[in-house]
């Protein structure tokens, strides 16, 4: 219900020795109707202009991967760059992200540590873009995903509603 | 034919999410993706072939391409090839080679079925387009 998680860390003997608790928090927007008065309505565009025009990069080393993520992205308004594959050093990572609002990447890829990936990109980032989004057919990965700056997670295979949703989360939560 | 495929659990929902896709500005898209999927996961086939070869007991190499070869089945929802590729990467867990060589001859017969029903299929839609058919769904 919280879409948190809660774990034990035991010592040799099997007690518990520390406990963690994580809880996601979706963070409200500061400002309110009451401030902004009568330009409210201008103020706040539709979840949907919000997506469209973003300017993503996807780092993915599967080329069917890139080609479905590719379409639905471009089917939200978005516009798509990608990293030829085996091109994933700091620099040129760092180059192309700089020009974003938003990097999706695949987490099992195989050469690549895409934890590595994000936590270069947060390193570099400078003010609020990009963010990074992580896909993954693993469960669980939440906790590993916040630590390395990645803003938000996609179950794959990858799903229009469920894309949209994450990215207007993400888009809302600064 | 489609229905067949669903049912018969060749193909599931995700399959329906690509071809939802498909445009006036891409009209070809499904069977683009189809055809590279099936170009690409033959290549990862072989690859994995080799490795079963050159790399005995290798695990984690074997179990690093696979993972691959899942990912692509998964993400255009070639539900029974992706079933196997689970199956390889199980043996691959418990260290089972007899397991792995088992898996992996039945990805390869799946990938070969759906290779050939899919082909089948868009054979049929072309047909359909060719000749004007009133009836634009394939059951």
């Amino acid at each position: 219900m919280m879409q948190g998680n809660i774990w034990a860390i035991l010592d040799p003997q099997g007690l518990p020795e520390s406990m963690t608790l994580v809880l996601r928090f979706q963070l409200q927007s500061p400002l309110t109707s009451s401030n902004l008065g009568g330009s409210f309505e201008q103020q706040y565009a539709s979840p949907s202009c919000q997506i469209a025009g973003l300017k993503v990069l996807l780092i993915d080393d599967d080329d069917i991967n890139l080609v479905i993520a590719r379409k639905f992205l471009e089917k939200l308004g978005c516009v798509v760059s990608s990293l030829p594959s085996g091109s994933t050093s700091p620099n040129s990572v760092g180059a192309s992200a700089a020009s974003c609002q938003l990097v999706m990447v695949n987490l099992e890829m195989v050469r690549v540590n895409a934890f590595d990936v994000a936590l270069r990109i947060r390193q570099s980032r400078s003010g609020r873009w990009p963010f990074v989004m992580a896909m993954t057919s693993e469960h669980n990965t939440w906790e590993k995903c916040a630590q390395s700056g990645i803003n938000g997670v996609l179950k794959k295979p990858v799903i229009l509603q469920e894309l949209k949703d994450e990215l207007v989360r993400i888009l809302q939560s600064t | 034919m489609k229905k067949s495929l669903f049912d018969q659990g060749y193909l599931d929902e995700q399959f329906c999410q690509v071809e939802d896709l498909q445009d006036e500005a891409s009209p070809n898209f499904v069977e683009e993706v189809v055809t590279l999927f099936l170009k690409d996961s033959g290549r990862l086939m072989s690859n994995i072939e080799q490795a079963l070869e050159k790399y005995p007991r290798d695990f984690n190499r074997w179990d690093a391409y696979m993972q691959q070869l899942k990912g692509s089945c998964c993400s255009i929802g070639a539900s029974r090839m992706k079933n196997e590729c689970m199956s390889f990467r199980d043996s691959c867990g418990q260290g089972n080679v007899e397991g792995c060589m088992r898996a992996f001859q039945k990805v390869k017969r799946e990938h070969a079925v759906l290779r050939q029903k899919l082909e089948s299929y868009f054979q049929l839609l072309r047909q359909a387009g060719a000749t004007g058919a009133a009836t634009r769904s394939i059951k």
